[in-house]
């Protein structure tokens, strides 16, 4: 068993906007170890890029605030770190890669001058060495002829080649922690399990822990190891992977399982999660899924339940499992 | 040599040129000027330029009203002109972008106060409140470079503001903070950089406006004081002869003009050269 790199405990982030306080993160607990991939997969506004943003601290202020909760980096509370050592810690011991591979590449800047720029604010390297570094990180990420690539400018460069040096700018200090913002999303399909191939190599080279953000599932099963599952800002099931496929537990989860269109099965409408996501600021009692759930009893709309284990590794928020039908 | 060359590729030669000749008129000043542009030769007054029939050789552009060389008052004026525009440009630009900077970058309630503060310049009709205050001031040339300076600034601000708000949202600019910059480090090595070229054409094109801003502080009796030789005192001065000597008024017109569009022609090139989309490597 790996060594944990990060646990996050109750982690709670509101943001206070003239119309309510948004609950965007409203207990989120869990864990990555050394060389494994949590993926945290949900619909847009369910908070996990909000989650990602509280673990580097990025929450914009002033609205967003996180209210409660521990951050620990291999033991470190990041909430109890001041903004300079947060600093140092973002790029060097954590990082994030985003979504779109188009604008996350400065056009100014010339592909090698982006890539050492983590390289010389995060570590003393000599100019010859940096710039060695640099082919290094380029050969990594299987960028061919790196020694001319180095010189370009990412306006020459496609959108997976882009994706791939944003990758190699976030490795460049061999982090602990890299998070994964949906970063497959903008491109093409082939491109994506290139990429997702990538990641895996990397993180075996590594040793890396790794979030993966995405509403995905076909991501989920090509690299996560484990995978949390989040709805209206908490988590409400956690599992291996293989567990979460073939058994899972929450009627979320089921029904986000059941939309997926399968190939080979005879349908003539596809499956959709009826109504609607809820207004964050008008969080009902209880659970929050309550109104969309096709099991829902009375003590759902009263409180809240609490994580249960119902397997190795294997936990939910769901009054419905307790009862052990279905 | 080639480098040189490399960097002046693709620049449109007659702006570059008119431009050219203005800025060594001005290095120059009184020593290209043949005469002194202050010194009155009453008996040489009111003289036409050289293809008219009574022109002279030793005054190539004929003389005002009080004799004084034509061509050598717009020599010097070109100097006074590129001084007070360029001053008052980058005056009102260094204003102009740190508000821009600091209303963008840090938004909330210093953006919206710097915002208020911009539209109520802006919404100001610049030629009235640069009489008041060129009034209240009095005339001279550091006076006007503040007047016009304080006119200018609010343009720059909205506009400049504007592109830190575009910038700021890319994604590069987060993950930069990602990665682990600093404040100071984004703004110096990634916002600033990215909006440099539009404070350059914005720039030069303001410099045409200045100058025509102070051409007409100057022809109201603003700006910078008779005698001395400014292109917009010389339209005014000239404009009571215009029916006779009608070259007293147009010939410095027509620096103002040309001095202008050069600048603004030489700003939108040097905008496409700078932005690496456009560049080619050799």
């Amino acid at each position: 068993m790996s060594e944990t790199v990060l646990r996050v405990e109750d982690l709670r982030t509101h943001f206070f906007t003239r119309s309510g306080v948004v609950k965007a993160v409203d207990g989120v607990s869990f864990s990555v170890r050394r060389g494994e991939t949590l993926g945290i997969v949900g619909e847009s506004g369910s908070g996990k890029s909000v989650t990602a943003l509280s673990i580097l601290r990025l929450v914009s202020t002033p609205a967003g605030k996180i209210v409660g909760g521990r951050i620990l980096l291999r033991g470190d509370d990041l909430l109890a770190k001041s903004e300079k050592e947060m600093v140092k810690i973002r790029g060097a011991r954590i990082s994030m890669i985003l979504q779109d591979p188009m604008t996350s590449l400065d056009p100014l800047f010339t592909i090698g001058e982006q890539l050492a720029e983590p390289i010389r604010i995060h570590q003393r390297h000599s100019t010859a060495s940096v710039g060695g570094r640099v082919e290094e990180m380029l050969s990594l990420v299987r960028i061919p002829s790196p020694e001319q690539r180095v010189h370009d400018y990412p306006h020459q460069m496609s959108g997976g080649m882009r994706q791939r040096i944003v990758g190699a700018i976030a490795l460049a200090c061999q982090p602990e922690l890299l998070i994964a913002d949906e970063p497959t999303t903008s491109l093409d399909v082939t491109i994506q399990l290139q990429f997702l191939a990538l990641l895996k190599d990397v993180q075996r080279q590594m040793g890396l822990a790794m979030i993966v953000i995405t509403h995905d599932f076909g991501i989920v099963a090509r690299i996560c190891h484990r995978v949390a599952v989040m709805y209206a800002g908490r988590i409400v099931e956690g599992a291996d992977v293989r567990t979460l496929f073939t058994n899972p537990r929450h009627p979320y989860t089921i029904a986000l399982l059941k939309s997926l269109p399968r190939l080979g099965a005879e349908t003539e409408r596809l499956f959709t999660i009826g109504g609607q996501p809820p207004d964050l600021r008008h969080l009902p009692q209880g659970c929050s899924f309550t109104p969309r759930c096709t099991r829902a009893m009375d003590i759902c709309s009263t409180e809240y339940p609490s994580q249960r284990d119902v397997g190795e590794h294997h936990f939910v928020s769901c009054y419905w499992n307790e009862k052990g039908e279905g | 040599m080639g480098r040189l060359r490399d960097a002046l590729r693709g620049i449109p030669l007659i702006p570059a040129g008119i431009l050219l000749i203005v800025v060594v008129a001005g290095l120059l000043g009184p020593l290209a000027a043949p005469y002194n542009p202050e010194e009155n030769d009453l008996l040489n007054s009111f003289l036409p330029p050289l293809w008219k029939a009574g022109g002279l050789m030793a005054h190539p552009l004929g003389t005002d009203q009080f004799g004084r060389d034509v061509l050598s008052r717009l020599i010097v004026g070109a100097r006074i002109s590129l001084l007070v525009g360029c001053m008052a440009v980058f005056f009102s630009g260094s204003i102009g972008t740190t508000v821009a900077i600091t209303a963008g970058y840090l938004g909330g309630k210093a953006d919206a106060f710097l915002m208020r503060m911009t539209d109520a310049m802006l919404s100001m009709p610049y030629l009235l409140i640069g009489v008041a205050l060129a009034g209240i001031m009095g005339p001279g040339l550091l006076n006007l470079v503040l007047v016009l300076a304080v006119l200018g600034w609010s343009s720059y601000a909205r506009i400049i503001r504007s592109e830190v708000l575009r910038v700021k949202t890319q994604d590069f600019v987060v993950l930069a903070r990602i990665t682990g910059c600093s404040t100071a480090r984004i703004l110096w090595k990634h916002i600033f950089p990215n909006i440099v070229n539009t404070m350059i054409v914005l720039a030069t094109l303001q410099l045409g406006i200045t100058i025509i801003l102070a051409a007409s502080l100057s022809f109201l009796g603003m700006g910078v004081p008779p005698p001395t030789p400014e292109w917009g005192l010389m339209v005014a001065e000239g404009r009571e002869f215009l029916s006779s000597s009608w070259w007293l008024a147009t010939l410095p017109g027509l620096c103002i003009l040309l001095t202008c569009l050069a600048a603004n022609l030489l700003g939108d090139w040097l905008r496409l050269r700078l932005d690496p989309k456009f560049r080619q490597r050799a």
